[in-house]
């Protein structure tokens, strides 16, 4: 069985994990996302996407129902992760699912950018 | 009277306290309007202005003002910035005019920017396509303020 190392984000304000789930990666943001949290979620990111691709998962589920805020910066790191699956192999990409919170507002618009910047890799789970 | 209610913070904040001001302004207005929706729109737009203003403030004093003018609810930040910056900004807000359409001017960002490794270069126009808010600039010597409206006229208080 495929496992994949990525070490958790801990510290004040922000916090990420992911784990691998038969051939999807469950993946939690929690907390703020914003200039002081910017440096980890890069790196979390980053290892995120070349673990996924490793281990040949067709999916990665993003839950941000404990996702206070997301600012821009990082914002644009979603941005800059969906366009390297998209520039993957058509063989290698994967999907990338957003669970939502209905009751955090920004998330419905800033998903909702984002769905319609990569329709084809992104889908919006309320 | 929706005139009288308003928020003015002049401060010297590191980027850590940005949202803690975000959190302040979102309470604050949860109090006067019922519209969780308007009140989100306007606590992004304060947390992408105040972020700025503190990033790229040379004196390291930034102000902030949120309030009620006519029917709308408005945010607006200051500070001090170089003369690149400035020059920036222009720039920055000349190329919204050049683009009516908010959200096609927001994802032509996200790709031309996708690759910046300084700044993200969305908050402006997120402001506009997500939160739904008009953009003004306004330079005085090297001050620059920027204002976020947004429409209350639909609204009830």
């Amino acid at each position: 069985m495929k496992t994949i190392d990525i070490p958790p984000v801990t510290g004040p304000g922000f916090a990420a994990d992911a784990e691998l789930d038969d051939r999807a990666v469950r993946v939690e943001l929690r907390g703020t996302a914003d200039i002081p949290a910017k440096n980890r979620l890069d790196e979390f990111i980053t290892r995120l996407h070349r673990q996924a691709v490793l281990a040949g998962v067709s999916q990665v589920n993003v839950d941000f129902m404990k996702l206070d805020f997301m600012n821009s910066s990082c914002l644009k790191t979603m941005v800059s992760w969906i366009m390297d699956v998209r520039e993957l192999p058509a063989a290698s990409q994967y999907r990338i699912c957003f669970r939502s919170n209905r009751d955090i507002l920004w998330q419905r618009r800033s998903l909702n950018a984002l769905k319609c910047f990569a329709d084809a890799i992104v889908t919006i789970e309320a | 009277m929706r005139h009288c209610d308003y928020i003015e913070l002049s401060f010297r904040p590191n980027v850590e306290l940005v949202s803690m001001v975000r959190r302040f302004v979102s309470d604050f207005y949860s109090r006067l309007l019922h519209d969780e929706d308007t009140i989100s729109r306007v606590a992004l737009a304060t947390h992408e202005l105040l972020e700025n203003a503190v990033k790229y403030s040379t004196d390291r004093e930034s102000r902030i003002r949120v309030d009620f003018v006519s029917d709308s609810l408005v945010v607006r930040t200051w500070n001090q910035a170089t003369t690149d910056k400035l020059v920036q900004l222009k720039q920055a807000f000349a190329e919204m005019a050049a683009e009516p359409d908010p959200v096609v001017h927001y994802y032509g960002l996200m790709v031309r920017n996708a690759r910046l490794t300084d700044g993200s270069g969305l908050g402006l126009a997120r402001i506009r396509a997500e939160a739904d808010m008009t953009l003004d600039l306004d330079i005085d010597g090297d001050v620059a303020c920027i204002k976020a409206v947004t429409n209350l006229a639909e609204v009830s208080s």
